[in-house]
């Protein structure tokens, strides 16, 4: 449902942002309790995990017993309200804890009749499963039963994992080798208490550890993420995509971990040691854009990693458009690295009032008081640098009302033209300051 | 004074030369640098030390948001370590000058962006550039506005005369007049050579 239908049902709902370092945070207690019970749980999203079970059903004498204790160590960890499906391969598995019910865990037996009965939907591209809708396939199992072959000459590579994962056969990624010591580290000297710190830290660790990789040509589907507290205590975690990872994506992902890590008090006194590795590599790897030069683009990822480790995140900045009145206001900036924000305002709606182009090109963010001599209601003088300017010409005013219901005053902008250059000015409650200069 | 027309260019940024550019804030300067650093190729960056450059000028000077990265660096101690990094990395680099930047370390940038093969525009913020270390020198020398009466009308486009020397100009001193109306590329009205009276000349 979209947020206006949603307001529009319910006046008084709340919208909030999705925050997925908040969500990770809550799911860790649940990894934790899950990995108690079984090492190396794979984590896909913060609320979906993978647990391989081939040694562990053994260990504990069945798989209704190993499901039985993991549903009731959760409970007691963190509530009820865990889904549980047990099958051979990932996707079965995933469909099967959908369908299953809270307390009510869904143990596939027949996994070729279970992937059969399901809707081709459950692919998960929406695209492909229209084509297939279309052509008359409605179900996985009808799928599986078409020649490979056939699909994949008709649908490529994406036919190809589609029918795969029909077929029950997904264990999808075919590894590569992974090349020697692959992973990245990092010591700090003073531990890591701060988590922007971390933040910081994940995103050059994750530079470094795909910069290599990519130059093999392979992309990691798998990471390991392995802190080391103060205290000697070392956490591990296996973070997966369906997609190869890349940069900002994995930089978030450890970033989730390190937050979750640190709120859930795993950490204590601070962390003293971070590695990152590949846990597999698939050689799927990242096909370029014709105009993309990984060359340059290498050159100048590491120029701003080495110019944001100098200045901090803040100061390295990207912008985009966005709607508003004032050339300042029109600008909506983001850190470089981080994901591009939705704009604010529209930049396509009119903007009654707005400020013409040519924009000017220097906008102090808070204006200076700059002294000009009045003659009857118009600019005579311009005190700049020390020495007074006449006007040569002018324009305005132009009446600017500010969000009065904010408390915002509201004034009055003059473009003033001298000798030295034009300048946009603004008179407020009888001061006027210099809003920007035409340079 | 001897005035030799000649030919009309555009003003071109050189891969690996740099430019300099002399003027108060108000001269006009600030978009004719934006303007050169929109021909350049690969990424492009802006060292900003004031926290003034406002990127809606660059748009309108034709610069691409997805290539334009804005560097705010109001320290000048990190100043020359951060323009380093830039110039090593970027396509092109504009970037103001703090006062008091030490005129060995700007040569040491000079000859980093030739090394790389990077165009590098420095803009003091106030004061001049080391003698030698620029390959073309614009000096603002006036700026007129157009569109604007007692009151009516608006900023509509502007001429101004630069004055520019330095190798680029084949050693020889140019009167340029530029002019623009903001929304598109700066456009060279007229170019004189100036023979200037207290220059020895051959």
């Amino acid at each position: 449902m979209r947020r206006r239908e949603a307001e529009a049902v319910c006046p008084t709902v709340v919208t909030l942002a999705q925050d997925p370092g908040a969500e990770a945070g809550a799911f860790e207690p649940v990894v934790a309790t899950m990995e108690q019970l079984i090492p190396r749980v794979e984590i896909a999203n913060p609320g979906l995990a993978f647990l391989p079970v081939g040694g562990a059903v053994r260990y504990y004498g069945g798989e209704e017993a190993l499901v039985e204790r993991l549903a009731e160590g959760i409970e007691a960890a963190c509530g009820s309200g865990a889904l549980l499906g047990l099958a051979h391969g990932p996707f079965a598995a995933h469909r099967a804890a959908i369908q299953a019910r809270v307390g009510v865990p869904y143990i596939v037996t027949d996994e070729a009749g279970f992937l059969a009965s399901l809707d081709i939907g459950a692919i998960g591209r929406e695209e492909l499963a229209d084509t297939f809708r279309w052509l008359g396939i409605t179900t996985l199992g009808e799928l599986a039963r078409l020649p490979r072959a056939a699909v994949a000459s008709r649908f490529g590579l994406l036919g190809i994992s589609a029918h795969e994962q029909a077929s029950g056969e997904d264990r999808s990624l075919r590894p590569r080798q992974i090349p020697e010591d692959a992973g990245v580290e990092e010591k700090f000297e003073e531990p890591l208490v701060n988590l922007e710190q971390a933040g910081f830290v994940s995103r050059r660790l994750a530079h470094e550890l795909l910069e290599p990789l990519q130059a093999q040509g392979v992309a990691p589907h798998q990471v390991e993420i392995e802190g080391e507290a103060v205290d000697g205590t070392v956490l591990r975690r296996i973070w997966r995509s369906a997609d190869p990872f890349d940069e900002p994506n994995l930089a978030e992902r450890v970033r989730w971990q390190l937050r979750a890590w640190v709120e859930s008090g795993g950490i204590s006194g601070g962390l003293r040691r971070l590695r990152i590795a590949p846990a597999d590599v698939s050689g799927e790897g990242r096909q370029l854009g014709l105009a993309e030069d990984p060359v340059n683009d290498a050159e100048a990822t590491r120029a701003l990693i080495r110019a944001q480790s100098l200045l901090g995140p803040d100061a390295v900045l990207l912008a985009r458009r966005q709607g508003g009145r004032d050339p300042a206001d029109q600008v909506q900036w983001f850190r470089w690295g981080e994901n591009e924000p939705a704009p604010a305002r529209d930049p396509a709606a009119p903007w009654p009032g707005k400020l013409p182009a040519p924009s000017p090109a220097l906008m102090p963010p808070q204006p200076p008081s700059v002294n000009v001599e009045w003659d009857e209601g118009m600019p005579a003088r311009v005190r700049l640098r020390s020495r007074w300017e006449p006007v040569l010409s002018w324009a305005g005013p132009w009446r600017r009302v500010g969000r009065w219901w904010e408390g915002e005053g509201s004034g009055d902008r003059y473009q003033i033209v001298t000798s030295a250059g034009a300048f946009l000015c603004e008179v407020r409650e009888g001061k006027t300051y210099l809003v920007g200069i035409y340079d | 004074m001897n005035v030799v027309r000649r030919e009309d260019q555009e003003l071109d940024l050189v891969p690996g030369q740099v430019v300099g550019l002399i003027g108060a804030p108000g001269f006009g300067l600030t978009r004719i640098g934006l303007s050169m650093l929109a021909g350049a190729g690969g990424w492009l960056a802006c060292v900003d030390v004031r926290g003034w450059l406002c990127p809606a000028a660059a748009w309108e000077a034709g610069v691409s948001a997805e290539r334009l990265v804005v560097v705010r660096c109001s320290d000048p101690l990190q100043w020359p370590q951060v323009t380093a990094a830039l110039v090593e990395g970027m396509g092109a680099v504009y970037a103001e000058v703090p006062p008091g930047a030490a005129p060995q370390m700007l040569r040491r940038l000079g000859a980093l962006a030739r090394a790389r093969s990077t165009s590098l525009i420095l803009r003091p913020v106030s004061g001049e550039l080391p003698k030698g270390l620029v390959f073309t020198r614009l000096e603002a020398q006036e700026v007129e506005w157009h569109g604007v009466g007692e009151g009516h009308g608006r900023l509509r486009s502007r001429r101004l005369q630069l004055l520019a020397s330095g190798k680029g100009m084949g050693g020889i001193q140019q009167l340029i007049e530029v002019e623009d109306d903001g929304t598109d590329a700066v456009r060279v009205v007229s170019r004189m050579a100036v023979a200037m009276p207290e220059r020895a000349v051959g």
